[in-house]
Order: structure tokens, then C-alpha cells, then sequence
């Protein structure tokens, strides 16, 4: 069995970083390096941008390395303005573009991590809640929902591996949607 | 999970205090204290179960070389969520510094601030769960926790599971070249030897106690952990068992004593053992340098499991670490600094990095950090240090 490090995970921090891995787990047999943010050491928005740029960089220096996985919060200010401030700095250092079909993928839950938890576990025990994609639900549970804590994590990485993302279930934050079609992108990528 | 350990007149530790979480990461120099803080744990563990006397596990040597004191207090705090907060007390008291006597004129556990177990060097007093009524009496040994002798009943629970949070406690100072891959007939190891020269003998009560640990830790390492590993199996010779492990091989696998394998292949196996164990019982594990005799590439995925397994609920872990990958990942958010003069007490520092000294264009690796020495971004002062160091020894 090859040991070679096949991914390099950037995460905020150990809660994105348990999900992703619950996920590729599933995948099977990949080996994770993972870059998450210590916490302490500064913002977690700056470190996914620095250290996912740096590590596409790696990507394209050596041979090995088959793909960056970055998870970053959308916290209201528009995915799409998150992932245009990563392809800036890309396109500024000569290093392509974004995409998880070339294993770079940068997933932007909205409003947060905490969106897509909620909606993973209310769907996994199967008392589904309303979830929307601009509340903070990291400061404040939906109603009738208790908080997600550390134990959630992995499970609902793992959950969202079981699923298709042709035939989601209605209600689906769309960013999760898109996300879950980008990882799949991204497995198939990194395993080519 | 153990919540606080304090230690009064123990080696290095003079009225020191120690705050713990579902994970813990004791960092410092040489020298410091953190393999003590292991070693403690350890020596209560086998005090508490009956495993040792006082005699073997406090000889004078334990005193503080600078404390002219004959007594040692130490205590543990403990937090089970369905019993509360207990608070385990030992006091010993040694005839005189160059006698190897010694008696336990203490040794008390609360729960919830109510007393459980109270003794002395007469007597013991022994309450019941609802911590109501007359206690029981027992005559006190001055040798052997009382805690150890008391037999399981349905009105004893809180304190047996009290008891059971140190029998599933596992200590691991690993020494790969001592470990042995024969266990003897007579051998029982329910816990190993903190250096896992038993490792045998402990992996063959595994399978007879425990199968399920021993699938789990095969599993593991088969699938990743350690290339090429299939599983372990004990062949009998005379009225020992020698343990071997399967490596996929074609046309068949091959075998390997267990003590033909690399320090580091012996590490990792042990590891995934204790792991497994930990995580079945809900224990604590306790490993001083884990990432010793490891290659590069197997340190980080073996603590960011570690890290899983402490903040998923899985099992309660205290490290100490040296290595720059493990200092790197953990320090920051799980450090506690131990700092100690040459000669005086270790005292105990939680790390708190500070949002300026880790601004991300000029920030510094923690590791490098602390190989120059500069713990003041680690929210460490060392003034305070030196101040509390240096008072605390002139008080002896």
C-alpha cells in the first residue's frame, strides 16, 4: 500500500476538518495530510486562503501530491466573493484556476459549517428541520434542534458520502448541493 | 475524564497543580516534569486497584530532594457525567528521609463534596451511594489503598466506578527494544508495564477479555496503519506463547515474531492496541513521546486520530510531545508548559497564543517558537516563572 500523502486537507479548524474526513473516509484509502489552523494562530479565514494557495502551489511543483481540499465560511459575505479572493491570488501566481475537477477544491458552506451539520444530522435521524442558508446557526441552534457538538462531525461527513447529489431531497442548502458535486468531482479526480 | 492532578512533595512537584481536558498536551524541556505527571498517574492507577503498596510506589527517593517534609499529599480530581465531581485524596507519611517506611495516614474521596471513602491510619469509613446513614468500618492497612479492597456491591456503585476510571487508564512510556514477543503461562497482564515489555502477555488477555479490541487494533492497522499487516497469532511453544504477525506476501503471507519487527512497526502496533482498548472502555490514555521511533509520515495521522478520539467523547488523552509536527498541531489550542528550574519545582502553565504574535504574514511555527526558547507567545511570562520558582523555594 503506497504511503504517499494523496491529499492535503486546509481547514479553519478541527470541526471542518472531522467533516471533510468523514467524507474521504468513505471515499476510502486516501491519505490525508491535514493543514488545519491551530487555533490561536490568527484568523481562520486568512489561513485557508494562505495555506490552500500554498498548497496548490506544492501541487504543481510535485509530482506526488494528487489534490487540495480547502473548506472556508461563507459567513455572510457571498460565497462567491470567497472563492474569487482565492482564484485572484491563483490567477496572480500563475497557478490555473479553481477546480475540483483538477483536485482543487475549495468547498464554501453558507452560512457555515453549522448549516450543513444541522441539515446532515436532521436528515440522518430523520426528523427534518427547515434550514436556511443566511442564519448563524453556529451562535444558535434551529428551533427545537440541540446543538451540534464534536460528536457530529465525522457522522455527518461520512452521511453525506451515502448520498447522491443528482437527487438530493428538497430543501438542501444549495451551497451542500454544489458541494457535494464538487467532492465527488474531486475524489474522481485525485484517484485518476 | 481526570480533571486535576496536584502534587505536594513528589520529586519535582511542590504544591503543583496540574488542569486537564478530554485532551491534554504537557510540553517543556528536559527535565520539566511531564514524564513525572505520567509517571503519577501510573503509580495512583496501581495504588488505587490494589496493584502496588505504598511501600514500592513512594519509597523516600519520590520526596522533594529539597523539602524536608516527611509527608506527601497528592490529589485527583475526576468528572464521570453520570456520578459528578470526585475528589480523590492520599497523604503519606514517611517514617524518615533514609528509611524505606512509610504509611498512608490519608486517603479520602468526595464525590459532589460529600464524603465516599474516608481513612486514615486506624481506620476506614465506608458510606454507601446515597452518601447517607452509618458508614461501614474497616481496619486500615498502612500499605494498601482501602479503596482497592472493597468488593463490589449494588450500594457501592459510585465508588467503583470511581475505581474503574483507573483501571481503564493505560500509561505508555514506549521502549520497542525491550519489548518481548513470549508471554508466559502464568503471565496475566490486564494492564501492561508502562514500557510494554509485557505487550504479549497483554495483547493474549486482550483476546481472551477483550476480542473485540484486538479485531479493532488488526483492522486498523491492516488497513493503513502498518503496510502490508494482516494479523496477529500466538503460537504455542512449551508453556509460553510467542506472538507473531501476518505481513501480506505472495503466494502466502509471512510471519514475524513480534520482536523481529522495526521500533518503529513495534510502536505503531502497540499504539493502535492501546487505542482500541481506550476507546472500547471509555478510559484514559496517557502517552509520554507517541511519536518516538515513528517515521515521519505515520506522526501526524496518528495524532490527529488521537485529537478525534479526545474531542469526539471517545476516550480522554494526555501527551507529552516533543516533536515539531505534534508541537505544530496540538500546542495551541491543548498546551500546558511545564517550566522548571534546574533544581526547583515544576510549575504548570496553560498556552495561550497570542492573536499578535500569530499574525499570519509574520507568524512563527509554535515549535520554532519553542526551540529558541520564546514562550512568551505562548502567553507565558517568564517572569512569573522565575518569580513564583524562586519564592516557592525559599519556602522550603
Amino acid at each position: 500500500m503506497p504511503r504517499t500523502c494523496n491529499i492535503v486537507l486546509v481547514c479553519e479548524g478541527w470541526q471542518d476538518s472531522a467533516f471533510a474526513r468523514g467524507f474521504l473516509r468513505m471515499a476510502g484509502n486516501l491519505k490525508i495530510l491535514d493543514r488545519t489552523n491551530p487555533r490561536g494562530s490568527g484568523c481562520g479565514h486568512d489561513w485557508v486562503r494562505t495555506q490552500f494557495v500554498e498548497e496548490v502551489a506544492n501541487l504543481t511543483r510535485f509530482s506526488e501530491g494528487r489534490g487540495v481540499l480547502g473548506l472556508l465560511d461563507e459567513d455572510g459575505q457571498r460565497a462567491s466573493e470567497r472563492e474569487n479572493e482565492v482564484a485572484d491570488v491563483l490567477r496572480k501566481r500563475n497557478l490555473g484556476s479553481c477546480s475540483a475537477t483538477e483536485g482543487r477544491c475549495l468547498l464554501v458552506p453558507t452560512r457555515n459549517l453549522e448549516t450543513w451539520l444541522y441539515w446532515l444530522k436532521s436528515h440522518q435521524v430523520g426528523s427534518v428541520v427547515s434550514i436556511d442558508e443566511t442564519t448563524d446557526f453556529k451562535r444558535q441552534p434551529p428551533a427545537g434542534v440541540a446543538r451540534i457538538d464534536n460528536r457530529d462531525c465525522r457522522p455527518a461527513g461520512e452521511f453525506l458520502h451515502t448520498l447522491d447529489h443528482t437527487r438530493l431531497p428538497e430543501g438542501c442548502p444549495s451551497m451542500l448541493r454544489r458541494g457535494l458535486a464538487q467532492l465527488r468531482d474531486f475524489v474522481n479526480a485525485v484517484r485518476r | 475524564m481526570f480533571v486535576r492532578l496536584y502534587a505536594d512533595n513528589y520529586r519535582c512537584f511542590s504544591a503543583f497543580t496540574l488542569e486537564l481536558s478530554s485532551l491534554s498536551v504537557l510540553l517543556g524541556s528536559n527535565g520539566s516534569g511531564k514524564s513525572t505527571v505520567m509517571e503519577l498517574f501510573a503509580k495512583l492507577r496501581d495504588f488505587v486497584t490494589g496493584r502496588e503498596k505504598s511501600l514500592d510506589l513512594f519509597p523516600p527517593e519520590t520526596l522533594c530532594r529539597w523539602d524536608k517534609r516527611i509527608e506527601q499529599t497528592i490529589e485527583v480530581g475526576l468528572r464521570l457525567e453520570e456520578h459528578g465531581e470526585y475528589i480523590y485524596r492520599l497523604r503519606i507519611r514517611h517514617e524518615a528521609k533514609e528509611r524505606a517506611l512509610n504509611k498512608v495516614v490519608e486517603e479520602t474521596l468526595t464525590l459532589n463534596g460529600k464524603p465516599l471513602f474516608e481513612g486514615n491510619d486506624k481506620e476506614i469509613r465506608l458510606h454507601n451511594d446515597l452518601q447517607s446513614g452509618n458508614p461501614v468500618g474497616m481496619q486500615a492497612d498502612w500499605h494498601v489503598s482501602g479503596i482497592s479492597r472493597v468488593y463490589e456491591r449494588n450500594d457501592n456503585q459510585k465508588l467503583i466506578a470511581f475505581r474503574k476510571s483507573f483501571e481503564n487508564m493505560l500509561v505508555l512510556q514506549l521502549n520497542p527494544g525491550l519489548v518481548s514477543a513470549v508471554a508466559t503461562a502464568k503471565q496475566l497482564v490486564e494492564i501492561p508495564r508502562p514500557d510494554c515489555s509485557d505487550f504479549a502477555g497483554w495483547l493474549r488477555h486482550i483476546s481472551a477479555a477483550d476480542v473485540i479490541v484486538r479485531q479493532q487494533a488488526e483492522q486498523s492497522l491492516a488497513q493503513g496503519s502498518l503496510p502490508g499487516f494482516r494479523a496477529f497469532q500466538a503460537t504455542h511453544s512449551g508453556d509460553t506463547d510467542i506472538l507473531e504477525c501476518f505481513f501480506e506476501s505472495k503466494p502466502k503471507p509471512l510471519k514475524f515474531r513480534l520482536d523481529e519487527l522495526s521500533s518503529g512497526q513495534i510502536a505503531l502496533i502497540i499504539l493502535e492496541v492501546a487505542m482500541a482498548a481506550s476507546a472500547e472502555r471509555g478510559g484514559v490514555l496517557l502517552l509520554d513521546e507517541p511519536s518516538n521511533f515513528l517515521g515521519l509520515q505515520e506522526i501526524q495521522p496518528l495524532l490527529v486520530r488521537l485529537q478525534d478520539a479526545a474531542l469526539e467523547g471517545r476516550f480522554q488523552v494526555v501527551l507529552t510531545v516533543h516533536h515539531p509536527i505534534a508541537v505544530d498541531l496540538l500546542a495551541a489550542s491543548y498546551g500546558l508548559w511545564l517550566e522548571r528550574e534546574p533544581t526547583g519545582p515544576s510549575r504548570a502553565y496553560r498556552v495561550q497564543m497570542a492573536e499578535s504574535t500569530t499574525d499570519e504574514n509574520s507568524a512563527m511555527r509554535v515549535s520554532d517558537l519553542v526551540a529558541r526558547g520564546w514562550v512568551s507567545a505562548l502567553g507565558i511570562s517568564r517572569t512569573v516563572v522565575a518569580q513564583e520558582t524562586g519564592s516557592a523555594t525559599a519556602a522550603q
